[in-house]
């Protein structure tokens, strides 16, 4: 099964993600934490830990992966479960590469990378956040940064069978409710 | 008249035209931001928050306004942006925008027979 969680930040969209994936995980199959975020300063590397700290002993297999995400293809066991925190890194590091141009052909390579893999994967969560209903208006590249990975979402939500969001420790049911209710229960949620 | 909104690229044209429009080619009336001006003859109209925007910008009390022009939505299809949530801006004009949008977004709810949000585009109904 796959899923796609977005939300507002500090919403417990990680938290949901990884009890999802662990309780989608067949035994003896490996369960993967794909990191996608590049540590710029102090406060990356906090959050790395902090979520380092709070999957201790679940049982995930790390896998650094901030581009090129249809490499796990190759690199892991696709009959395992992964949990891909975030696309909204995946995005940054594709679309604003260090050191180099922004690269607007991002859109179009993360969309053809992440259907290869959600074809190829049966265990799949995908975390995403909700940075579209704020009354700020941005610069033209934070815009088509936003634009952008809503259409990610948008194509993501179309193809994953579960579409959650996380709302301030509640979960809202866009699609698959009973689809989702025994690896819920399984969860603990 | 059917409300539909959202955060920003959600889809909501999308799902307007594929689950709430019935007939042939609509007409479509893009608000923009620097004129307060909504064509009474269009079916649907899309991106009320900039209409929003021109009111505030023109010193027009936005909620005034769209009560006044309550009878012409009769029957229409209305998208708006949700912009309410986020940090509040600094920005006087930015803020007034948002509150206009979050005291439209209410009576607009209240008066539609059909309230829509679409998330991801996918549509969840919230009335009736």
């Amino acid at each position: 099964m796959r899923i796609l969680i977005s939300g507002g930040c500090k919403n417990r969209k990680s938290d949901y993600a990884q009890r999802l994936a662990k309780a989608m995980c067949p035994p003896d199959r490996p369960l993967y934490y794909v990191a996608t975020m590049r540590p710029v300063d102090g406060e990356d590397t906090a959050r790395i830990r902090r979520h380092q700290a709070e999957r201790a002993g679940w049982g995930f297999v790390t896998i650094e992966q901030p581009t090129d995400i249809h490499h796990l293809i190759k690199r892991c066991h696709m009959g395992g479960s992964f949990l891909i925190d975030s696309l909204t890194a995946l995005l940054m590091n594709e679309m604003f590469p260090l050191g180099g141009q922004p690269f607007i052909g991002a859109e179009q390579k993360l969309l053809r990378e992440l259907g290869l893999l959600l074809d190829a994967a049966e265990h799949l969560v995908a975390v995403s956040d909700g940075i579209y209903s704020d009354a700020v208006a941005y610069p033209p590249l934070t815009e088509a940064y936003r634009r952008t990975l809503a259409y990610l979402e948008r194509d993501l939500a179309a193809r994953c069978e579960v579409v959650l969001e996380a709302s301030f420790g509640h979960i809202i049911f866009h699609r698959g409710q009973e689809a989702v209710r025994s690896i819920l229960k399984e969860a603990g949620l | 008249m059917t409300l539909i909104f959202g955060g920003a690229y959600q889809g909501k044209t999308n799902w307007a035209l594929h689950h709430a429009w019935e007939g042939d080619s609509p007409r479509i009336f893009c608000c923009n931001a620097r004129s307060p001006h909504i064509d009474p003859e269009a079916d649907i109209i899309n991106g009320l928050h900039l209409y929003l925007l021109a009111l505030v910008r023109t010193g027009i009390d936005p909620v005034d306004r769209l009560t006044e022009l309550l009878p012409d939505l009769e029957g229409k299809i209305v998208l708006c942006d949700d912009i309410t949530c986020g940090v509040v801006p600094t920005d006087a004009e930015a803020r007034a925008h948002r509150e206009a949008v979050g005291r439209a977004l209410c009576l607009l709810s209240g008066r539609a027979r059909r309230v829509v949000r679409v998330f991801c585009g996918i549509g969840t109904q919230l009335k009736p």
